[in-house]
C-alpha cells in the first residue's frame, strides 16, 4: 500500500487491453525508445525466466509483466509482499546465497541504496533511465517506475461546501483546524514508507513552517489513528471520519472510480511516494533481469502502468491518456495536479535513521502507544 | 494347553509391594482361583502371567516355556495364553463375530476355519445369531459371553478370567458361574480366575489360592480352606466364623472364656499364645441333653429367622457366639437352651490381625 | 522383547526429527533476541540491548500484565460462553443441535484477520453498518457499538475463540458417565444444581484446560488487536512483535526480544495446561460400554435458549459474513446501507486473476498434506510416550508442546532460517513443514487424549489373541481413537487453511495461498478483493469440515 497505485478497475482493464492489444498505441509510443539489443534478448529468452519481487497491486503488475511477457517470450514469476518485509527477505536470501530474485521493486528507495553500498544491487543502467530526472534515480542503481502524489482526501458528503473550499484554499493548514475535532482520520508514521515520508516532510524540511506544532493542532482533533494504510482508505470512502492526511491520489481515485465520494487536493509542495526498481547483483537470470530493467523504463511500459492506474509517470514524455481526454478525475473541477513536488527525502542520507525520531515524536504527540519501537 | 508354575514372583512399583514373593503352580486342565480383598495382589499376579504387568523378581513357566525371569519377559502375544476382562473389552468398532474371530485371524488360519471356530465358540457361549451385532449393542451379560468367546476360541494353553463376573447383576451372576465352570470343564483348559467373591471361587475351582497384602496367605481345596482355615484372615473371608481367644488347656482341650472344649486339632498345635478358636456358626447345633462332651447351657439374646435357617446370637460362658440352626429349631428370644460345639469343627488359628 | 528395540529406536528418530520441526526454529528465535539486527547483516552484533529493552523496562512490565489480563479476560468468556453452548446443545433438547454445532463452530472458518476487517466494517463507531443500522432504521443516535475500544477487542477474539471451549468441553460433556447426573436427580437436585454440582465439577479439568489453551493462543494473536485498536490504547505482546517484525523500521531483534517474553507467558499458560489436563486423566470415564446421554427437557427455558444460539450465530458468523458478502458485492463500503453500490466487478476480477487459481492449489495441497502428516506424527510421538512407553517419553512431550508457546510471527522467522538452503524453501513444503510443527501441539493433545481415554484392556485383549503391538495399533487403536484422529485432521485443516503470520514469511512465487493472497490485497488497500478471497477461503474450509464431518457421522453410527 505503501505506493499507492491505484488498482485495476473494470475501466482500466478495457485500457489495459486496449494497450496491451492494439498495436497502433505502443508503436508510436516505442519510437521514442530505441529497441532492446538483440543479444540482450536473445540471451533472456535463453534464459528461460525471470523472478520479479514486487510490491504493487497483484493483479495490475500480472497484466503489466504480462505485457512483457508477450513482447519478449520471457515468462515472469512475480512475488509481491509489503515493502519492508519484501526487501528484509531478499536481501536475507541474498546474504545467504539464495538467489531467487532478479529485480526488486518497493517504494523506499534509500533501502536500494543501502542494499547497492553492500554490494547486492548489480550496476546497470538501461536507455530509457536517461529520460528519468535526476531526482528520482540513482545512476545504474534505482529507477523510478511511477510516483505517486500525496495530499489532502476528504469525503464530500461529510463536508459542507464551506468547508471544501476551506479545504482548497487553506494548504496543509486546512488539517490543523479545530472543526475536524472527532472528524479526521490518520496512519501511523510506522504504517509504511509513504505515510513515514509525509511525516518527515513536516517534521524536517517543512520544520518551521510546520513541524511539532502543526501535529499538536491535528492531534487536539483527536483523529482516528489506523496502525495500516488499507482501513484509513476505506473508513473515508465509508464515511466513518470527513478528512484525512496522506492522502494518496492512487488510492483515493480507486475508490472515486467506483463511485465513492472521495475528493482530494494537493497543496504545496506535494510529497511524492515512489515505485522503484533494481536488478539484484546476483541475479538467477542476469540477462532477463537487465532486459526488464530497459522495459520497465520505456516509454511503452510507463504508458502501460498509467493506462492501469492512477499514477505520475517517472519520464516526463509519458502521461496519463485520461488526463489528454479530460476522462475520470480530470474531468472534475475540484481537481487539480501537483504543482511542486517534494522529492528531496529520496536523496536524504539521514531518512531511515534510527537516531532521527519521526515515529517516536510522532506517537508522543498523538498519544500513541503502538509501535512502540524504543 | 500346559501347567503353569510361579516362582517367588514380586511385583513392585516404587516402594510400593504390589506383589511379595508369590510362588504357586497349577496342573494341567487345573481350575485356580486367586482370591482375595481388592489389593491384596491376585490381579497383578495375574497380569504377570498373561505378560500385561512386568515382574520385578522372579520366574513364571507355562509348560517349558519360560515366559518371564530375569526381566526378560515373553510378550503377551507369544505366551499363547488368553484372558478374559473384568470390562470384557469388547471391541466397540467390530462385530461381534470379528470380535471373536480377530485371534483366529492373527494367527493367519484359513477364512473357513476362522467361520467355522468362530461359530463354534459363539455357539458354545450361546450366542448364535448375535454375529453381525456390534459390542455397543448388547447387554453386559452378552458382552461377557463375547469376551470368553474370544479367549477360548484361541485354544489358549492357559485361560486367564479376571473378576469376569463382578460387573454382572446377581441372578446372572450365579448363572454365568455355572455356566463358565461347565465351559471349562468341556474344554478342559487349564484357567486361574482372579475373585474377591469367596462363593464364587468355592463354587468354580480345584483349588482356592487366598491372598492378603501381596502374599499367599493359605492355598488349598475349596473344602479345606472352609474347614480347616489356617489364618484369622482366611477363617474371617471365607466364610462366617466365631473367632474367640483360645488357650490350650491340655491335649485336645482348650479354654475359651469360661469354657474348656475339646477340639481335636489342640493338639497339632504346638503354640500357646496368640491363638484364636475358630467355630462356624453352623457347627453349633441345639441338643436335648443338658451335659456330655462339648455341650453347653445358651441363652438365646437375638434370633432372626433367613427362610432356611435361623440365625442366633448366643451368650455360652461368657462369650458371645453366633450359631447357625436349621429353620425347623423353635428360639424365642430371652430362653435358654443347651447347644453341643463339635470337637472335630472348632479349628484354631493363628491370631494374624 | 520386540517392544525393548522400539521403546529405544523410537526416540532416536523422534527426537531428532521434533529437534529439526520445532527447537531449531524456536532457537532462531533466541538468538535473534541477543543480535542487533538481522542474522546474516554484517552490521549485526551481538547485543543485550534488545532484551534489556523489553525484559528491564517498566512500560513492557505494563505491557505484559496488560497482555496477562486481556487474555485471561478473552478466556474466561470464551469458556463461559462455550461451555454454556457446548451444555445447550450437547446434553439438552435444544432443537437442531447438529445444525447448531456447526454454527457454533463456524467462526474457525474466518481467518481472524479478514474476521477482524469484517467487524471493523460492521462495528467503526460511524460508519460502521451497525451503527448505520441503528442510525437509520432505529433512529438511535450516537454509537450503537464501537469495536475500536478495549472491550471491542476482548469482545471479538472471545467470540472467536468459542469454538475452541467447545470443542473442548462437548467431548468431555459427551462422555460423562450420565449415572453421575442421574444419582444427583435421584438424590433431590433440579437440573440447575445437578449442572452446577455434579457436571461443571466433573468437565472442570476440561474447562480449565480449555481456559489454559485460549489464554496462550489468544496471547499469541496480533491480527484482531491490531486491525481494530485505532488509537492503540491496548497494549499487547503479539502486536508489538508483529510491529517489530513487519511494519517500518523492521527490527528483528526487538521482535524477538518480544517474542522471547511472549515465550514465556506461553510457557506459563501451558504449565496451566498441563496440569489441568493431568487432572483429567482422573476422570476417565469411556470404557467399551456405550452410554445412552439423557438429554435436559428445556420445556419453558427452550426459547430463551434458542435466542441465545441464535444471538451467538448472529455475532460470530452472520453479521461477520454479512459485512464481508456485503464488502465483497459493493464497489466499495458506503455508510448508506440502502443504496449500496452492489457489483459482480471484484468477483469477476479476483475470478480471472490467475493467482487466484495457483493460490487455491496451493492451499488445497498445504491443506491437505500438513494435517495428514502432523496428525500422523502427533498420533505416533502420543503412541510411543502413552503405549510404548519410550525411552525419553517426557521430552517427546515436551517438545511436542513446545510449538503452541511460540507465536506465529516469529516462528515463521525461525522456519525461514532452519530450511532457507534446503530444497523446500520456497515451496510449499516450506509451508507444510512450518504447519506441521506448528500444529504438532494440537494433533499430538488431541491423539494423547484419546488414547488416555481408551480402556487399556481393549488393547491387552488383542495382545492376548496373539497380534503383535504394530497389528493391535493398527487394528484396536487407531480404529477407537479414529473419531479424535478425524477432528485433529480437521482442526489442523482449518489452521493450515487460514494461516498468515507463518505463511507471509515463507511465501514466494511458487507456494502463495489463499491467506496470503487476501494479506496482500487487504495491505494494499483493496477491502473488496481481500473480502472474496476470505470467502473463497471459507468455502473451501467449509467444504473440508463437511466432508469430514460426513466421514465422522457415518463412522460414528456404524460402530463407536
Amino acid at each position: 500500500m505503501n505506493s499507492g497505485l491505484a488498482r485495476l478497475t473494470r475501466r482500466g482493464l478495457i485500457a489495459g487491453a486496449a494497450a496491451l492489444w492494439l498495436p497502433r498505441v505502443p508503436r508510436a509510443q516505442t519510437q521514442r525508445d530505441a529497441p532492446a539489443p538483440d543479444d540482450l534478448i536473445k540471451a533472456a529468452q535463453k534464459e528461460g525466466g525471470l523472478n520479479y519481487y514486487h510490491n504493487s497491486d497483484i493483479d495490475t503488475t500480472g497484466t503489466w509483466t504480462a505485457a512483457f511477457s508477450k513482447k519478449y517470450g520471457v515468462p515472469t514469476k512475480n512475488m509481491r509482499l509489503p515493502s519492508y518485509p519484501l526487501y528484509d527477505r531478499w536481501l536475507n536470501e541474498e546474504r545467504v546465497g539464495r538467489h531467487v530474485a532478479d529485480l526488486i521493486q518497493i517504494t523506499d528507495p534509500t533501502l536500494l541504496s543501502a542494499a547497492a553500498k553492500q554490494g547486492f544491487v548489480a550496476d546497470y543502467k538501461p536507455a530509457g533511465g536517461a529520460h528519468i530526472d535526476p531526482s528520482l534515480k540513482e545512476d545504474g542503481i534505482w529507477y523510478t517506475l511511477t510516483l505517486d502524489y500525496m495530499g489532502i482526501g476528504y469525503n464530500a458528503k461529510k463536508v459542507t461546501p464551506d468547508e471544501e473550499k476551506f479545504i482548497h484554499d487553506a494548504g496543509y493548514d486546512a488539517l490543523a483546524d479545530p472543526r475536524w475535532k472527532g472528524r479526521i482520520g490518520t496512519a501511523t508514521p510506522a504504517s509504511g514508507g509513504s505515510s513515514y515520508a509525509w511525516c518527515y516532510m513536516f517534521l524536517h524540511d517543512l520544520k518551521d513552517k510546520y513541524g511539532e506544532a502543526w501535529f499538536r493542532k491535528i492531534a487536539a482533533d483527536k483523529p482516528d489513528i489506523y496502525a495500516s494504510k488499507a482501513p484509513l482508505f476505506e473508513r473515508l470512502a465509508a464515511g466513518e471520519y470527513a478528512i484525512m492526511d496522506q492522502g494518496s491520489q492512487g488510492s483515493l481515485t480507486d475508490f472515486f472510480l467506483k463511485g465513492a465520494p472521495v475528493r482530494w487536493v494537493f497543496p504545496k509542495p506535494t510529497p511524492v511516494s515512489v515505485t522503484t526498481q533494481s536488478v539484484s547483483a546476483h541475479a538467477p537470470h542476469p540477462n532477463a533481469a537487465r532486459l526488464f530493467q530497459e522495459w520497465s523504463v520505456t516509454a511503452e511500459s510507463e504508458e502501460l502502468w498509467l493506462s492501469l492506474v492512477a499514477a505520475g509517470a517517472s519520464r516526463p514524455d509519458v502521461a496519463d491518456p485520461r488526463k489528454a481526454v479530460r476522462k475520470d478525475w480530470y474531468a472534475e473541477s475540484w481537481y487539480a495536479d501537483p504543482t511542486e513536488l517534494y522529492t528531496e527525502y529520496l536523496k536524504a542520507p539521514d531518512f531511515a535513521d534510527p537516531k532521527k525520531p519521526v515515529i517516536a515524536v510522532w506517537n508522543e504527540i498523538m498519544g500513541y502507544q503502538g509501535g512502540r519501537k524504543g | 494347553m500346559a501347567d503353569l508354575h510361579v516362582r517367588d514372583l514380586v511385583v513392585r512399583y516404587g516402594h510400593v509391594v504390589a506383589v511379595d514373593g508369590v510362588s504357586f503352580d497349577v496342573a494341567e486342565g487345573e481350575f485356580v482361583a486367586l482370591l482375595g480383598p481388592s489389593g491384596c495382589g491376585k490381579t497383578t499376579t495375574l497380569r504377570c502371567i498373561a505378560g500385561l504387568e512386568s515382574a520385578s523378581a522372579g520366574e513364571i513357566r507355562i509348560g517349558n516355556d519360560v515366559v518371564a525371569r530375569d526381566g526378560r519377559e515373553t510378550p503377551p502375544e507369544r505366551r499363547g495364553v488368553n484372558m478374559v476382562f473384568q470390562s470384557y473389552a469388547v471391541w466397540p468398532h467390530m462385530t461381534v463375530f470379528d470380535n471373536v474371530a480377530y485371534g483366529l485371524r492373527v494367527q493367519g488360519l484359513p477364512r473357513a476355519d476362522v467361520q467355522a471356530r468362530t461359530d463354534e465358540a459363539l455357539r458354545l457361549v450361546g450366542l448364535g445369531g448375535f454375529e453381525r451385532r456390534y459390542g455397543t449393542e448388547l447387554s453386559g451379560g452378552q458382552q461377557q459371553r463375547v469376551a470368553v468367546a474370544r479367549a477360548v476360541v484361541t485354544a489358549p494353553r492357559l485361560l486367564l478370567f479376571d473378576e469376569p463376573l463382578s460387573n454382572l447383576d446377581a441372578g446372572l451372576r450365579e448363572r454365568m458361574r455355572f455356566e463358565l465352570v461347565g465351559l471349562q470343564r468341556r474344554l478342559g483348559r487349564t484357567s486361574v480366575y482372579v475373585t474377591h467373591d469367596q462363593a464364587e471361587a468355592m463354587v468354580m475351582s480345584d483349588r482356592i489360592i487366598l491372598m492378603n497384602r501381596g502374599k499367599i496367605v493359605q492355598e488349598s481345596s475349596p473344602r479345606e480352606l472352609y474347614e480347616r482355615p489356617t489364618s484369622r484372615f482366611a477363617a474371617e473371608f471365607v466364610g462366617s466364623a466365631n473367632l474367640v481367644e483360645a488357650r490350650v488347656d491340655g491335649p485336645g482341650r482348650i479354654v475359651i472364656g469360661d469354657l474348656v472344649l475339646h477340639a481335636r486339632s489342640a493338639g497339632e498345635t504346638p503354640r500357646q499364645s496368640g491363638l484364636l478358636a475358630c467355630i462356624r456358626p453352623e457347627n453349633i447345633v441345639p441338643v436335648a441333653e443338658t451335659s456330655g462332651e462339648n455341650v453347653f447351657e445358651a441363652r438365646v439374646t437375638r434370633v432372626s429367622f433367613l427362610g432356611a435357617t435361623v440365625n442366633c446370637e448366643l451368650a455360652v460362658g461368657g462369650l458371645t457366639l453366633r450359631a447357625e440352626f436349621p429353620a425347623r429349631t423353635r428360639v424365642n428370644e430371652g430362653t435358654t437352651l443347651h447347644v453341643r460345639i463339635d470337637p472335630a469343627a472348632v479349628v484354631l488359628v493363628s491370631d494374624d490381625a | 522383547m520386540r517392544g525393548v528395540s522400539a521403546r529405544t529406536s523410537l526416540p532416536l528418530i523422534l527426537i531428532p526429527l521434533l529437534a529439526i520441526l520445532v527447537l531449531v526454529p524456536i532457537a532462531f528465535m533466541f538468538i535473534g533476541a541477543v543480535l542487533s539486527g538481522g542474522l546474516l547483516d554484517p552490521a549485526t552484533h551481538f547485543t543485550l540491548e534488545k532484551l534489556a529493552s523489553v525484559y528491564a523496562s517498566l512500560d513492557y512490565l505494563r505491557t505484559v500484565v496488560s497482555t496477562l489480563s486481556i487474555s485471561a479476560l478473552v478466556a474466561v468468556i470464551a469458556t463461559i460462553a462455550g461451555v454454556l453452548l457446548a451444555w445447550l446443545i450437547a446434553r439438552t433438547d435444544l432443537p437442531a443441535r447438529g445444525a447448531m454445532e456447526m454454527c457454533v463452530i463456524a467462526p474457525l472458518f474466518l481467518s481472524p484477520f479478514v474476521g477482524a476487517i469484517a467487524w471493523l466494517i460492521l462495528g467503526s463507531p460511524k460508519a460502521g453498518l451497525l451503527n448505520v443500522l441503528a442510525r437509520q432504521v432505529l433512529g438511535i443516535d450516537g454509537v450503537l457499538i464501537n469495536v475500536a475500544t478495549q472491550g471491542g477487542i476482548v469482545a471479538i477474539m472471545a467470540l472467536y475463540f468459542v469454538p475452541y471451549a467447545y470443542l473442548t468441553v462437548a467431548s468431555s460433556l459427551r462422555s460423562i458417565d450420565p449415572a453421575m447426573e442421574e444419582a444427583s436427580y435421584l438424590n433431590g437436585a433440579g437440573v440447575l444444581r445437578t449442572t452446577l454440582r455434579v457436571t461443571l465439577p466433573v468437565i472442570r479439568p476440561a474447562l480449565l484446560s480449555a481456559f489454559f489453551f485460549i489464554f496462550v493462543l489468544s496471547a499469541g494473536t496480533f491480527a484482531i488487536p491490531a486491525v481494530l485498536d485505532r488509537s492503540a490504547q491496548v497494549r499487547f505482546l503479539a502486536v508489538d512483535v508483529f510491529q517489530a517484525s513487519a511494519t517500518y523500521p523492521i527490527d528483528y531483534g526487538r521482535s524477538a526480544a518480544i517474542g522471547t517474553l511472549l515465550f514465556w507467558v506461553s510457557i506459563v499458560g501451558i504449565a496451566g495446561y498441563r496440569i489441568a489436563s493431568r487432572a483429567a486423566k482422573r476422570f476417565v470415564t469411556v470404557t467399551a460400554r456405550g452410554y445412552r446421554i439423557r438429554l435436559v427437557r428445556l420445556r419453558a427455558w427452550r426459547a430463551p435458549a434458542v435466542a441465545l444460539v441464535i444471538a451467538y450465530v448472529a455475532f460470530a458468523i452472520v453479521l461477520p459474513y454479512f459485512a464481508l458478502i456485503y464488502s465483497a458485492f459493493t464497489r466499495f463500503n458506503s455508510d448508506s446501507l440502502f443504496s449500496a453500490p452492489w457489483s459482480l466487478t471484484n468477483a469477476v476480477a479476483v475470478s480471472q486473476s490467475p493467482e487466484v487459481v495457483d493460490s487455491m492449489r496451493n492451499t488445497l495441497l498445504v491443506g491437505v498434506i500438513s494435517p495428514t502428516l502432523c496428525v500422523s506424527l502427533g498420533v505416533l510421538i502420543a503412541y510411543a510416550v502413552r503405549r510404548l512407553r519410550v525411552r525419553g517419553a517426557r521430552v517427546l512431550d515436551a517438545m511436542a508442546m513446545f510449538p503452541i508457546a511460540v507465536p506465529g510471527i516469529v516462528f515463521g522467522t525461525g522456519v525461514f532460517w532452519t530450511y532457507i538452503l534446503t530444497p523446500a524453501y520456497g515451496t510449499i513444503w516450506v509451508l507444510v513443514l512450518a504447519f506441521i510443527a506448528s500444529y504438532l501441539p494440537f494433533a499430538y493433545r488431541l491423539s494423547e487424549t484419546a488414547l488416555l481415554q481408551i480402556d487399556r484392556a481393549l488393547e491387552e485383549a488383542s495382545s492376548l489373541c496373539g497380534a503383535s503391538h504394530s497389528r493391535t495399533a493398527a487394528r484396536i487403536t487407531l480404529p477407537l481413537i479414529r473419531p479424535a484422529l478425524l477432528s485433529a485432521w480437521v482442526m489442523v485443516f482449518i489452521f493450515s487453511v487460514r494461516e498468515i503470520s507463518a505463511a507471509i514469511l515463507l511465501t514466494s512465487s511458487d507456494n502463495v495461498v489463499l491467506s496470503v493472497l487476501s494479506y496482500n490485497y487487504l495491505d494494499y488497500g483493496d477491502v473488496p478483493k481481500a473480502a472474496v478471497v476470505g470467502l473463497l477461503q471459507t468455502v473451501m474450509l467449509a467444504i473440508g469440515i463437511v466432508l469430514g464431518r460426513f466421514i465422522f457421522r457415518v463412522r460414528l453410527a456404524r460402530a463407536v
